[in-house]
């Protein structure tokens, strides 16, 4: 029995060490403070995405704060909660959050699959709401919610523009039902590329986070003829694996995936079999630009390298509140809830957003990148309304 | 679907055995003597998967990285069968099977606390991601790799459990663990060595599996411990024969659904393969080769 005592203290101790590292005090929150909740997956799944996009809405905050807050009087407190990419723990969390530290804002974990419930608790208790992803299955389910990144079917659009533009006829598509995004990604790109003049000549699907993606490569090797292109909603670690079997067995034919290929475990784990591979992305690091100057400041506050556009993506979130809280002269919640919905072609860290008319997610530029050697090049962007998005 | 494709996914699906079955071993070795599935065993996988991102992180070669992944993890079954097993032989199943539980979780929060949360990549050798041509058919080395390893280490394994005094203690633990313990053998040294050898399979396992994968996280352990666990139950509790089995079944059924099933329902590859095995227990509860005695957990 000495035996469960000792594993099971020795757990607990460990299990909070991993959220007293993401977590902020919980202590009082000043009386007039901007308080920010960040339920996020800073473990597991999510945690690629959430954690950088956590470090980037504290540099945000830190930022606007050193000029007196919002409306330069109202400081923003940041309040960080680890849900562990789990939904159970995630709206649980949520809901603790909103009981106990009252926030004006609330920005959820990584994936629809996770943050609806945690999107329904924040809402009926009347704050806004925006969560770090991308598939429209959010703002459907939860109306007055918002996404942080490009949506499911504006990605998938603008992909399929993208592998028009660039000659690709036919295509082979990869999805899963193992995940909203990658679901809806597959469903999203199907309809454009069709719509664009592409035809798709084979469909698959495959296990999120399985380790072996050899019958799938099979299929793909043997057909006849083979596809121009082939489009794989899967993130990572999926899509190194997908890619590491598919060139392995000799299939030359290139590969066009998910945003979700940033981190950068990515590029290093792939090797030779992810060069070459293009995605679409939501900012594109140029000197000179908001997003260079605010990865310049990331670097010298946490000493780390800015790797991600995830981080970048924490900073446009903390832009889009600071833009709501001014159209509003307000921090109270109901107030900047209409005053997001509402903003229009606000100059954040990747690029000029925008929310009003969309349906709840952020139109902006879509960029696409290549992986070269352990790089990220840029080869081109798609304009924002410049292509068929299909309908949610 | 053609010939060579249907030979292909014949390849794939003993290849995906292979790995199955090599993690299926190595939980039914301990199940042979414990009596109790080690959910922890995926951790080991872990474990050795991070040996191998700290060793390409410095620039090893493959050729030490993956000797001392196999140590590693067979060091670290020994350490947990002595600091959190030990403590709790002879208890109730239940007891160590929550001790079980407790050791996955705890070495879990230990490699997000002093690790990290985030994937960490583990670049592989060349020659792990090119392939074979032999005729129409290709072969992925790390495919070939796989099955040559796992036949060799059955060899050897075969050899050990007939030839070596701690085998055939192992063995017979397998069948009746009390009157093995009463014919002389000696637990202290019978446990210490099954986790041992449960942890090196881990450790062979975990070359291949994060090799595939290309990273390694916190929760690596998860599935390759879910797969070990429906083999060794589809070939039969404390069953070694049936563990290796049982792999190859659940590998075949993963990847014959996966190539064969129409489109419309491709969806439900999981759920078919899940049926099946429920199909098998309704015919043979047991499982396909059952072990004379045991006590199910």
């Amino acid at each position: 029995m000495s035996g469960i005592v000792l594993a099971t203290v020795a757990t607990t101790i460990a299990v909070a060490g991993a959220n007293a590292s993401a977590n902020h005090s919980l202590t009082s929150t000043a009386a007039k403070s901007f308080v920010l909740a960040d339920a996020g997956g800073f473990t597991g799944f999510c945690a690629p995405y959430d954690l950088p996009a956590l470090n980037g809405i504290k540099l945000a905050a830190d930022q606007i704060n050193a000029k007196g807050g919002l409306l330069g009087k109202y400081p923003i407190k940041v309040v960080a909660r680890d849900t562990r990419s789990d939904p159970v723990v995630t709206l649980t969390t949520t809901k603790e959050l909103l009981s106990s530290i009252h926030p004006n804002f609330v920005f959820g974990a990584c994936a629809s699959d996770v943050n609806i419930p945690q999107a329904q608790a924040v809402r009926k208790a009347g704050i806004p709401f925006i969560g770090d992803n991308a598939e429209v299955a959010l703002p459907k389910a939860v109306p007055g919610t918002f996404t942080s990144t490009i949506a499911t079917n504006v990605e998938a659009g603008a992909v399929a523009a993208w592998a028009r533009a660039h000659g690709y006829k036919t295509a082979y598509i990869m999805g899963s039902p193992d995940a909203t995004f990658v679901l809806e990604l597959a469903k999203y790109f199907k309809a454009a590329f069709i719509h664009d003049g592409g035809k798709v000549i084979g469909e698959d699907t495959f296990k999120v986070g399985a380790e072996d993606y050899s019958t799938q490569v099979t299929k793909i090797a043997n057909l006849k003829p083979k596809p121009d292109v082939i489009y794989n909603g899967a993130f990572q670690p999926d899509s190194v694996t997908f890619m590491k079997q598919l060139r392995a067995a000799g299939v030359k034919t290139p590969v066009l995936f998910s945003d979700s290929q940033e981190a950068p475990a990515t590029r290093t784990a792939g090797g030779k079999a992810m060069q070459g591979v293009v995605f679409p992305t939501h900012g594109l690091l140029k000197p000179g630009t908001p997003y260079a100057a605010f990865c310049k400041a990331y670097t010298k506050k946490f000493h780390k390298a800015c790797d991600t556009v995830f981080i970048a993506i924490g900073g446009d979130i903390v832009k889009m509140i600071q833009a709501a809280v001014n159209k509003a002269h307000s921090i109270d919640p109901a107030k900047v809830q209409n005053a997001l919905v509402n903003l229009v072609d606000v100059p954040a860290i990747t690029s000029h957003i925008t929310y009003k008319g969309t349906g709840g997610w952020p139109k902006k530029d879509v960029y696409f990148v290549k992986i070269v050697g352990d790089k990220l090049v840029p080869i081109g962007t798609e304009k924002a309304n410049s292509f068929y998005i299909p309908p949610p | 679907m053609n010939t060579t494709e249907i030979v292909q996914q014949i390849i794939n699906a003993l290849a995906l055995g292979s790995i199955y079955a090599l993690l299926a071993l190595g939980l039914a070795i301990v199940f042979s003597v414990m009596g109790v599935i080690n959910f922890a065993h995926g951790e080991l996988v872990t474990i050795a998967g991070y040996v191998m991102f700290v060793l390409t992180e410095h620039g090893v070669s493959w050729w030490a990285i993956m000797p001392a992944a196999v140590i590693a993890a067979a060091l670290s079954a020994v350490a947990m069968e002595r600091i959190a097993f030990r403590p709790v032989r002879g208890a109730s199943v239940t007891t160590m099977l929550i001790t079980s539980f407790a050791v996955s979780s705890f070495l879990q929060g230990c490699f997000l606390v002093f690790i990290s949360p985030r994937p960490e990549p583990v670049p592989t050798p060349n020659w792990m991601n090119e392939n074979l041509q032999i005729g129409s058919f290709q072969i992925q080395n790390v495919q070939l790799a796989t099955a040559g390893v796992t036949a060799v280490a059955l060899f050897l394994l075969v050899n050990y459990f007939k030839r070596f005094r701690s085998g055939i203690a192992m063995r017979a633990a397998a069948e009746d663990f009390e009157t093995t313990r009463l014919m002389g053998a000696r637990a202290n040294r019978l446990f210490p060595a099954a986790f041992a050898l449960s942890g090196a399979l881990a450790g062979i396992a975990a070359i291949f599996w994060v090799g595939r994968l290309g990273t390694v996280e916190p929760t690596l352990g998860l599935d390759p411990v879910l797969k070990a666990f429906i083999a060794t139950v589809i070939g039969g509790f404390g069953s070694l024969p049936g563990a290796v089995v049982g792999g190859f079944v659940l590998g075949g059924l993963e990847v014959g659904f996966a190539a064969f099933l129409p489109g419309s329902v491709l969806d439900f590859q999981t759920a078919f393969v899940l049926a099946c095995v429920i199909g098998l227990f309704l015919i043979r509860p047991q499982g396909l080769i059952p072990a004379a005695t045991v006590e199910r957990a």
